[in-house]
């Protein structure tokens, strides 16, 4: 293949992938610049908060819990606000009990889901609101840990926790550079409705396309740094 | 115009013409320094799309924990709870190894595993670890004895980490967290394509305690090939103003009428009457008859020819690669410019021995 066929080529080539190259740079460059810890929100709170206990053996014991619920799973005694609480899955479903009488009890209301959200968040701003999600998980969020309480809070980055309504304990928190961070994440992949399909039909024809686009880059690069013809031989 | 006004407009010129020729040697190397690593992350791209995820999974022959009811009596929690107070308690789980109830106490520092039965420190011998990891794996390959791994290792374990290998096709391996017993994973052939694919795709090539993608080599890199692609697309731009991305479907057809072109003897070499894209890719369509070294990029200036008749205005690359006296003759860069019907004359012997040489 002559060198002015190789030109040709990568610059039709990259005429066709060209913005998504540029797409791809951009997005994979936003992605390794913004430390990952900061984008899952791990600056933004401390799990540890409220959440450590002094406190005695429960009244109500594993092996009373086991006795009453015995096929349940995850078992875990865990402190939330002072106080101690079992929580367990009973027929795959996340139950809160209490640890003095074994009772079951009731999802967080919302002054609880704040008193919680108030507790493991570290920054300053206020809280603007809280939302209970029964059903349907925003979509930033996945839905297997509903129900959820989403809380907003009034920073310049739109900071939001997400607190299980059953334990009260902090699921995730999202802010706009996760969300910005997201989207990077869609328009690198490519798949523009679940953003997590990587094995869709954009993201093999854009690739295929940009890899004959570098391969003939990659050959006009080798062309252009190769010795150039001497004098003699030009005249 | 006045004669500032002429002299800003000059500099306005020279400036811009700098900037895209500066734009290209940019691009070119750019390519130099990331291309290779661009290639990589798009084969990798192009693998994970259309490598099926069964064919990376790590876990074909995982068993899932099963749920465990717990038949012996679970010991007070008091002692336990007590003990470690000072350290700040997170967290007391109730979970099982091998059927045997288990107390799992996190506290601030760390987390430690005691019998349910007898609140005795989680000590496994090396039959019981094994047994965990064959209870965790559906395989047909026989499991060989524990290896201890004294190397870093990705997982996050609290004790050391025991490595078993299978004997299965896929060479499934199996990790065990000795101080808890849990099965921290399973790997095999598969999900080392996996780890390698993700490995070149980060440029972490020491992915000893995980494959990340923050650091600095991936970082560096990563602002090169945005460069890179910031100025591929200026050198599009350019190309288009200059109207050498005209598609060819909608390009004019210039068939009425023939491109020339003699030798500096003023003898006929030959007749085009195809005369797509620029002069240099209608003379060299079929076979290279024109040589050149940057392929008709208007950087190595081989591909010039003289316009006996009303050659075209100067470009940036004539204006950068040609001498005034070149130009005034009517010479150009036959990459450069629009083919039309015309005449034209070769400039240099070399091109005349090429052209020659290209005919056998």
């Amino acid at each position: 293949m002559t060198a002015t066929k190789i030109r040709t080529y990568h610059k039709w080539f990259a005429l066709l992938t060209a913005l998504q190259l540029l797409i791809w740079m951009a997005t994979g460059a936003y992605m390794v610049w913004m430390d990952i810890e900061f984008i899952r929100g791990k600056p933004l709170v401390n799990k540890v908060n409220g959440a450590v206990f002094h406190v005695k053996a429960p009244a109500y014991s594993f092996t009373d819990f086991i006795k009453d619920h015995p096929n349940a799973t995850a078992l875990s005694l865990y402190a939330h606000q002072d106080t101690l609480f079992y929580s367990a899955k009973i027929a795959g479903k996340l139950q809160r009990f209490s640890s003095v009488t074994g009772e079951l009890l009731p999802q967080l209301n919302q002054q609880q889901a704040l008193d919680a959200a108030e507790q493991v968040y570290t920054g300053k701003a206020k809280i603007i609101r809280a939302t209970l999600h029964q059903q349907t998980a925003p979509n930033e969020i996945s839905p297997h840990a509903l129900p959820m309480w989403q809380v907003e809070l009034d920073d310049a980055m739109h900071s939001t926790l997400y607190l299980s309504a059953v334990t009260g304990q902090l699921l995730s928190a999202r802010h706009d550079y996760w969300r910005l961070f997201d989207i990077m994440w869609m328009l690198h992949i490519m798949d523009y409705e679940t953003r997590e399909n990587v094995h869709n039909p954009f993201l093999t024809i854009m690739s295929s396309l940009a890899l004959l686009t570098t391969l003939f880059g990659i050959a006009l690069t080798y062309i252009s740094f190769r010795n150039p013809k001497s004098c003699e031989e030009q005249a | 115009m006045s004669c500032s006004n002429k002299l800003n407009t000059g500099i306005e010129i020279l400036g811009k013409r700098h900037r895209n020729l500066a734009m290209q040697t940019l691009h070119k190397w750019l390519a130099l320094i990331v291309g290779l690593q661009l290639l990589i992350w798009i084969v990798t791209g192009l693998a994970f799309n259309l490598i099926d995820e069964q064919f990376l999974d790590a876990n074909p022959y995982r068993v899932d924990d099963k749920a465990q009811s717990f038949n012996s009596p679970l010991a007070s929690t008091a002692n336990l709870l007590q003990q470690y107070q000072t350290e700040g308690i997170i967290e007391l789980k109730l979970t099982s190894v091998l059927s045997r109830a288990v107390y799992a106490l996190t506290t601030t520092k760390q987390t430690r595993w005691f019998w349910a039965d007898s609140l005795e420190p989680l000590s496994l011998s090396d039959a019981e670890i094994q047994a965990i990891a064959k209870g965790s794996y559906s395989g047909s390959g026989v499991i060989s004895s524990a290896q201890i791994l004294t190397n870093k290792t990705p997982f996050d374990a609290s004790g050391s980490v025991a490595m078993f290998t299978t004997s299965d096709p896929l060479d499934t391996r199996i990790y065990i967290d000795t101080a808890s017993g849990a099965v921290l994973a399973h790997q095999n052939s598969q999900s080392d394509l996996k780890d390698l694919l993700f490995m070149l795709h980060f440029m972490d090539y020491t992915p000893d305690n995980g494959i990340g993608f923050n650091h600095l080599l991936v970082q560096s890199i990563s602002i090169g090939a945005l460069f890179l692609g910031l100025s591929g697309i200026y050198i599009l731009g350019h190309k288009c103003h200059q109207g050498q991305l005209s598609l060819p479907f909608i390009r004019r057809k210039t068939a009425i009428g023939k491109l020339a072109l003699y030798t500096q003897d003023a003898q006929l070499l030959a007749e085009f009457t195809d005369l797509n894209g620029t002069y240099l890719e209608s003379i060299n369509r079929g076979r290279e008859r024109l040589r050149t070294q940057c392929g008709g990029g208007g950087r190595c200036g081989l591909c010039k020819l003289r316009f006996v008749e009303q050659p075209p205005i100067p470009n940036d690359y004539d204006l950068d690669k040609l001498t005034a006296t070149e130009l005034a003759q009517g010479i150009r860069l036959s990459c450069q410019h629009e083919a039309h019907p015309s005449k034209l004359e070769l400039v240099t012997k070399a091109q005349h021995r090429d052209w020659q040489k290209s005919e056998y």
